[in-house]
């Protein structure tokens, strides 16, 4: 997504002077064109979509799936359109007998290696190959298959790996390194036993891999793909032990509507097709699959907000540790203990969202709800991968247990409710279950790039001047860029705040050192923050992904509060049982530790 | 209260290769020369000496042949692909090895005891198929007679 962002800016601004505009025919047709432009991107955009299984938008094309292959005037050979530039003059056929034949031939080949078993695959209805298979008339197999003789990698608690399934387009590599640089995985060896692998034999969960799941969100085919909870949850549903209540994070209730045709379906769709909130509507999906109850997340990023508000004023006073790191994000977490482990003190000690409700659940809510804790389960449903990682990790587990039981991606979250014939739309919304199913709009921005410094910033500038800041206020920190700033004046504070979206930007701000420059450092691993995460639903343009953004600030500007301390529930759970932001028992159920490890020791090892 | 835009730093270091770099291709071949094959670790040096990721370098390590990333075996057996061979059925004694050994071309088996390599011709061509093992010649081999060829050898320890 970033790319798309970097490509508009370039095709708009080149230096003040657009690229000049030439005539290309394509099918006969004449189309305007910058001159340079991407030819596969130009044929797209007039109405020809050219196939493509490799190509990533805004970023160069490689031409290694073939499937863009078209056919110039004037030249016998054929040409891979992500590969071609537009020039003046050029004549395109896109569906040419040739072509059409050729295209035949490199999917038949593709699919000579491919398994039989789209049956059984977790991408069946929503794979680019099987999509194309389709449309261009595929009903038998001219070749023989030949599957290459590879396993599955399913190591790693958030993504698993079928290089059988495997098409070799290299866009996750090129996601991981180009997009997010944590330049976990490549091609490994060559012909028949080539594969996407992280390096020297590891497995995955032994990688720089963070879980961040773009990959995943990249993938054309079923190969790479988030590690499938859905039977898990199935189980703790049916067993009569069990108390299964779930959480629903922010950036899901803006998303999930698109697994059922789009946020036109939502219950209250906004203007321009900025989707409403759809939380209502999952609610009762979720109780009529037989939770017991539904929490909202939100409730938990409030008060992850009146603790880590809290840290950051502690560390301004005592300049400690500066700059605070925000803690959210586990990709963001995984990839600094992994790849910069000398920096891991600067993270907050603030769990996740995720992991204070689960928390707050396991310990808390049973006393309430007069339930035995043994049989409480809790289901979360993330628009992210790699909340199923940060749910493994030992420091969240109590009496042996995760806290966070089961993970579910947004993804996961639909196929689940088709399963069991659920059609969310038709429902009527029901609200989350009290007491912990109250947010303020400074949670419902965490699914969104910035949200979580605008958040913890309401909160700081609050305790400090005793005031509730006027709406809006630190709207500076949103936006697409990968890296922006602010310097605030809060009373006798100022703070300098930064916000990274995307790892690509969180790797150059720690190796040029910049970092220190600040005192405040929200990061999402994904570009764009929750609204594109890993776990989301595919094949989002930018467009879309920018109106679940807006879908989330609108939940904020409906909210009647405005800042995290405003939640009443937050103010009970104080009173009753936490005492004060940072008090040892928040302490001991809100926040945590972290293991820092040197990779290149882990590679070597093996 | 105030709220300033600032401009973010505007980085220096560069992370990706550049031409003052050396190839990588030139920094394993060192480490192969040294060691007769890539250690790991060594691989990972490589890689930051070059400027580029370990997965990058291991996948440049793992696609050519020539480099080993195992140790080399006690034994080394060469098996000729040669013309003469080839019509000779190398190709089904090849296959016999790799399953006798359990490893593919180039790999080593878990014992350390012998390592298995192709070449294009012995000049053994009148004794097609032919394989070598350190610099021993056997003849018209028959797939058959590996695992007593391999016996004499795993006999010795």
């Amino acid at each position: 997504m970033q790319n798309e962002l970097k490509r508009n800016a370039t095709l708009q601004t080149q230096a003040g002077s657009p690229a000049e505009m030439v005539t290309i025919r394509v099918n006969g047709l004449p189309i305007q064109a910058p001159q340079g432009a991407n030819l596969l991107e130009v044929l797209q955009a007039s109405g020809f979509p050219v196939p493509s299984l490799c190509y990533l938008k805004g970023m160069p094309g490689i031409g290694a799936c073939r499937l863009c292959l078209v056919e110039l005037a004037g030249d016998h050979r054929l040409h891979a359109a992500c590969s071609t530039q537009v020039r003046e003059g050029m004549e395109v056929s896109t569906h040419s007998p040739r072509v059409m034949e050729a295209r035949r031939t490199v999917l038949q080949l593709l699919l000579a290696g491919h398994p039989n078993d789209c049956l059984f695959c977790q991408r069946s209805g929503d794979c680019d190959l099987q999509t194309l298979a389709v449309q261009y008339g595929v009903r038998h197999r001219d070749y023989e298959t030949v599957l290459r003789p590879l396993p599955p990698d399913r190591s790693s608690p958030a993504l698993a790996y079928d290089p059988q399934k495997c098409i070799l387009c290299q866009r996750c590599v090129r996601v991981c390194s180009e997009v997010q640089a944590v330049e976990a995985i490549g091609l490994v060896r060559r012909g028949m036993r080539m594969q996407v692998a992280p390096p020297l034999g590891v497995d995955w969960a032994t990688s720089g891999c963070v879980s961040c799941g773009q990959c995943s969100l990249a993938c054309p085919t079923g190969a790479l793909t988030e590690k499938d909870d859905v039977s898990r949850v199935w189980e703790a549903l049916q067993d009569p032990d069990r108390v299964v209540v779930a959480q629903i994070a922010p950036a899901v209730r803006v998303s999930a509507a698109e697994l059922w045709g789009g946020p036109a379906t939502n219950g209250t769709p906004g203007p321009n097709g900025v989707p409403g909130d759809f939380s209502g509507q999952l609610v009762s999906a979720l109780k009529a699959m037989g939770f017991h109850a539904v929490f909202d997340t939100q409730f938990a990023a409030d008060l992850t907000i009146m603790e880590e508000s809290r840290e950051l004023l502690q560390r301004l006073q005592r300049g400690e540790r500066l700059p605070l790191f925000t803690s959210c994000c586990p990709a963001w977490v995984r990839f600094l203990e992994r790849h910069f482990p000398d920096q891991v003190p600067h993270l907050s000690s603030c769990r996740s969202p995720q992991g204070m409700l689960s928390s707050v659940l396991r310990h808390i809510y049973p006393q309430v709800a007069g339930l035995d804790p043994e049989q409480v389960t809790v289901v979360s449903i993330m628009p992210c991968t790699a909340k199923k990682d940060e749910a493994s990790r030992p420091e969240l587990s109590s009496d042996g247990r995760p806290e966070t039981e089961i993970v579910l991606t947004t993804r996961e979250l639909g196929r689940m409710l088709r399963q069991a014939g659920i059609d969310p739309r038709a429902l009527p919304p029901q609200p989350f279950d009290d007491p912990l199913g109250e947010s303020t709009g400074a949670a419902a921005i965490f699914g969104a790039s910035g949200g979580v410094a605008e958040a913890a910033l309401r909160e700081a500038y609050s305790v400090v001047t005793g005031q509730i800041p006027p709406r809006p206020a630190f709207q500076a920190v949103r936006g697409w860029d990968d890296l922006r700033s602010v310097e605030i004046e809060m009373g006798n504070v100022t703070v300098r705040c930064a916000v990274v979206s995307g790892l690509k930007g969180a790797r150059r701000l720690l190796e040029t050192g910049a970092y220190r420059n600040y005192h405040f450092i929200e990061v999402m691993a994904c570009p764009g923050g929750c609204v594109d995460g890993g776990g989301q639903p595919r094949h989002a343009p930018l467009a879309r992904i920018q109106r679940r953004a807006a879908g989330l600030h609108a939940i904020d500007d409906e909210k009647p509060h405005y800042v995290s301390h405003q939640n009443p529930a937050i103010q009970r759970i104080y009173q009753e049982f936490l005492g004060e932001p940072g008090s040892a028992v928040a302490h001991r159920l809100l926040h945590t530790t972290y293991a820092p490890v040197d990779l290149d020791q882990l590679l070597a090892q093996g | 209260m105030k709220v300033l835009p600032l401009p973010v730093d505007s980085p220096h270091a560069a992370t990706h290769p550049s031409s003052d770099r050396p190839s990588i291709i030139i920094l394993l071949q060192e480490v192969q020369e040294k060691h007769g094959y890539l250690p790991r670790q060594e691989v990972i040096r490589c890689a930051h000496e070059a400027g580029i990721s370990v997965a990058q370098a291991y996948g440049v390590a793992s696609f050519y042949n020539f480099f080993k990333l195992a140790p080399p075996g006690k034994h080394t057996i060469r098996v000729c692909l040669g013309t003469a061979c080839h019509v000779q059925g190398a190709q089904g004694l090849l296959q016999q090895l790799q399953s006798e050994l359990g490893i593919e071309t180039g790999e080593t088996t878990p014992d350390g005891l012998f390592s298995l390599e192709t070449v294009a011709c012995l000049g053994a061509c009148s004794m097609s198929p032919a394989l070598v093992i350190d610099g021993e010649v056997f003849g018209r081999v028959n797939p058959r007679q590996v695992p007593r060829i391999l016996g004499r050898y795993r006999r010795r320890e």
